[in-house]
């Protein structure tokens, strides 16, 4: 991953653990990258309130702004390399993923949308809420207990939502698409 | 049974020890196989942690570029062959124990069939890392919609494309039984036609027989409770079967190995199935397990579809029960198909000479419409013409149609008596059904029906006769106004000729005449001439008179002179 773009992920994730320990959030913004942007305008004004009282909702934003700026990242830079040699990458990690192969990640968040879009085909029950799980995973690096804490789940069931992910998106990766 | 989920499945099963997994895997999913390869893939991926196979990867000198399907045995990916610059399809399989050896070998033999009809195999062996492989021709075609963008389509089964009207489904099952015949010709048995493992191409809709010789026991884990629709090995307290339980044949049920006779059998199930949408010896959204089917299948053949009756026969011969009475061939029965798609008379009609008569009609319609239509615009226009050979025309449009009634006449004489004779087969039939069973009478019902149908056909036949004869008066009609207008037109172009004849004649005549009085011009001036010369002659005598006359003189006053001068 791009350094600066490595940098940004880590002062987000920093930041998505502080909101969710209520620590201070007192950030200056620095890089006027698009990130950043996007994350600052979370933090001023009437949300800078509610992440005071209520992290839990900034943090589902600030989730899908990064999403979409490293998807966004890994759609430009898919086309410039291909992996080579093959390592075993965790499909919950999106700075590993976009390491690895920049298209692999965007192939995964369009799994994990077709998961929580719940298509009959799939047969999966409670994709809406594992694909959920799998996003803070993902995208935030939090852990399980963090994700439980966020989502009101008992950490068990984070667990088997993770290691469902894990297991459906490796099945379904590589699928020719209809 | 409750719906169950993928997801739920998975966790359930992950809550035990992984040896435990499989066995409780078979047991929960029961016949439903999708749930079940799912959940398998699933389990694998946990294991692993990863696909078993990515896109990217290379195999020896192909490179995987995405998968097509997976199932119970393995999975199909599209690969690039770097060698051929070519896409292929690579079908590999998850097991690496020694059984699959007599797969390859099957593999081999099946690689000798050329035929239009069958996915060939084009190379079978083990990668490097002990997996086996087989390689076909990728079953995909491009096709351009409408805003001209080109796009690869890929193939799908039989399973799940539909045919769009009866014609099509026959057309089908007419293609594989070439591909059959193509493989027997080689002694290569299938063992497991049906539609899921026929491919067809997207774009030409051509059908393909695809998995040849691959149904070997070691792919497929036994179980009773599979569906009756997978193939499967399957342990019976005296036998064992292998095959898909509702295209199986009766002597492949009791334990008697596959043979092209149960290929021929499978063919017209595949057919069936095709026909009604749905399996032979299931019912409508029916769901029983592959021994029930089994044991339909041994009390005796599946209830018929509804479907022409022409076609009927020819499903129950290909699927008759003993294999003597089935098509001798693939090829025999793809023979009957395509005459029954072309209104030809197939073997199954008992060289009925009505079925015959009925075909060649239906065969012609279009001609004798066209020719119809032809003869009309001919009689538009020679209306006028018409109307002054009209009373002629009806002399003989009577004695024309007055000689169709009697053939149609006869034709219907000879349908009662056709069809007193099938009602006498009928009620034979019905009495003797009476005695014996409810089955005795339905047969009856059919024969009759039969005999009604022909009837049908034998009646539409007559109707076409009598407009066939209309068409052969107008037609004759037409031709003899075609003769007199060239009568016409021959003594048309005599009489010119004659005046041009006159012509010619009253032109020479008055030359003549021009020459006649020429020539007495001459005469008259050769006599004018001739009075001319005379009257010139008679002038020069006068001259030559009145000249001796002077010189007479001249003598005289000479000798006057001479007296006169001496004195």
């Amino acid at each position: 991953m791009d350094a600066d773009l490595a940098d940004i992920y880590d002062e987000l994730r920093r930041t998505a653990r502080s909101l969710l320990r209520r620590e201070r959030v007192d950030h200056t913004m620095e890089s006027c990258d698009l990130v950043h942007v996007a994350w600052g305008r979370l933090l001023v004004g009437d949300l800078s309130e509610t992440a005071r009282q209520d992290p839990r909702q900034v943090l589902a934003a600030a989730v899908l702004h990064m999403r979409r700026a490293l998807v966004d990242h890994a759609r430009r830079r898919r086309a410039a390399r291909r992996p080579e040699g093959r390592r075993r990458v965790d499909l919950l990690d999106a700075p590993g993923l976009f390491d690895e192969d920049p298209q692999v990640l965007v192939d995964v968040d369009r799994l994990l949308d077709r998961l929580a879009a719940g298509d009959p085909a799939d047969r999966v029950r409670h994709g809406d809420r594992r694909a959920n799980v799998a996003r803070y995973a993902l995208y935030a690096g939090l852990t399980e207990a963090e994700i439980g804490e966020l989502l009101d789940l008992p950490k068990s069931t984070v667990g088997n939502d993770l290691r469902f992910a894990r297991a459906w998106l490796a099945a379904h990766l590589h699928e020719v698409k209809p | 049974m409750s719906r169950q989920y993928a997801d739920e499945l998975f966790d359930a099963l992950m809550a035990l020890p992984e040896e435990a997994r499989e066995e409780e895997l078979s047991r929960r999913c029961g016949d439903d196989l999708p749930l079940r390869d799912e959940v398998a893939a699933l389990l694998r991926a946990a294991d692993e942690g990863a696909p078993e196979r990515r896109r990217g990867d290379h195999l020896d000198r192909y490179r995987l570029e995405g998968r097509l399907g997976r199932g119970a045995s393995g999975e199909v990916w599209t690969a690039f062959d770097e060698h051929l610059m070519a896409f292929t399809a690579l079908k590999l399989f998850h097991r690496r124990d020694a059984g699959l050896e007599s797969v390859l070998r099957e593999a081999r033999a099946a690689s000798a069939i050329l035929s239009d009809h069958v996915v060939r195999i084009r190379a079978a062996g083990r990668f490097e890392d002990g997996t086996p492989y087989i390689e076909m021709p990728l079953c995909a075609e491009s096709s351009v919609d409408a805003d001209g963008q080109e796009s690869m389509k890929v193939g799908r089964s039989l399973a799940v494309e539909a045919p769009t009207d009866l014609p099509e489904a026959v057309r089908w099952v007419a293609e594989i039984a070439r591909g059959v015949d193509a493989a027997h010709r080689v002694g290569v048995v299938h063992r497991d036609i049906k539609p899921a493992n026929v491919l067809l191409l997207p774009v030409s809709r051509r059908a393909l027989v695809a998995d040849f010789g691959l149904s070997s026991p070691v792919l497929y884990p036994p179980s009773a409770g599979r569906a009756p629709t997978s193939t499967m090995s399957l342990a019976l307290p005296d036998r064992r079967v292998v095959g898909t339980p509702c295209y199986m044949a009766p002597e492949v049920v009791d334990g008697l190995g596959a043979s092209r006779a149960s290929d021929i059998y499978a063919l017209g199930a595949t057919l069936m199935a095709l026909v009604s949408g749905r399996p032979p010896y299931l019912a409508e959204g029916e769901n029983v397990d592959a021994t029930t089917v089994l044991a339909r299948v041994a009390a005796g053949p599946p209830p018929p579809v509804p479907a022409p009756a022409r076609l009927q026969r020819a499903m129950a011969k290909a699927m008759a029960r003993r294999p003597r009475d089935r098509y001798r061939s693939a090829l025999a029965m793809a023979e009957d198909l395509e005459a029954w798609l072309n209104d030809y008379p197939m073997s199954t009609d008992g060289g009925s000479r009505l079925i015959a008569m009925g075909l060649r009609l239906r065969r012609h319609r279009t001609l004798v419409a066209t020719a119809g239509i032809l003869s009309a615009l001919v009689l538009a226009s020679g209306a006028a013409l018409v109307h002054m050979e009209g009373v002629r025309r009806d002399i003989a449009a009577e004695a024309e149609l007055a000689m169709a009634r009697k053939a149609a006449a006869d034709l219907e004489a000879e349908a009662a008596s056709e069809q007193a004779r099938s009602s006498a087969v009928g009620a034979d039939r019905a009495a003797l059904g009476a005695a014996m069973a409810a089955r005795g009478a339905q047969e009856a019902a059919a024969s009759a029906e039969d005999a009604r149908k022909e009837l049908e056909a034998l009646a539409a036949w007559t109707e076409i006769e009598v407009s066939e004869a209309t068409h052969r008066v107008e037609e004759a009609v037409a031709g003899r106004i075609d003769a007199e207008r060239r009568a016409a037109e021959a003594e048309i172009s005599r009489v010119r000729a004659d005046e041009a004849r006159a012509r010619s004649e009253l032109e020479r005549i008055g030359l003549q005449r021009r020459l006649d009085s020429v020539m007495a011009d001459l005469a008259a001036a050769r006599a004018d001439l001739a009075s001319e010369r005379i009257a010139r002659e008679g002038t020069e005598r006068r001259v030559t008179a009145l000249a001796a006359e002077l010189s007479a003189l001249q003598t005289h006053l000479k000798n006057l002179g001479q007296a006169a001068a001496p004195e």
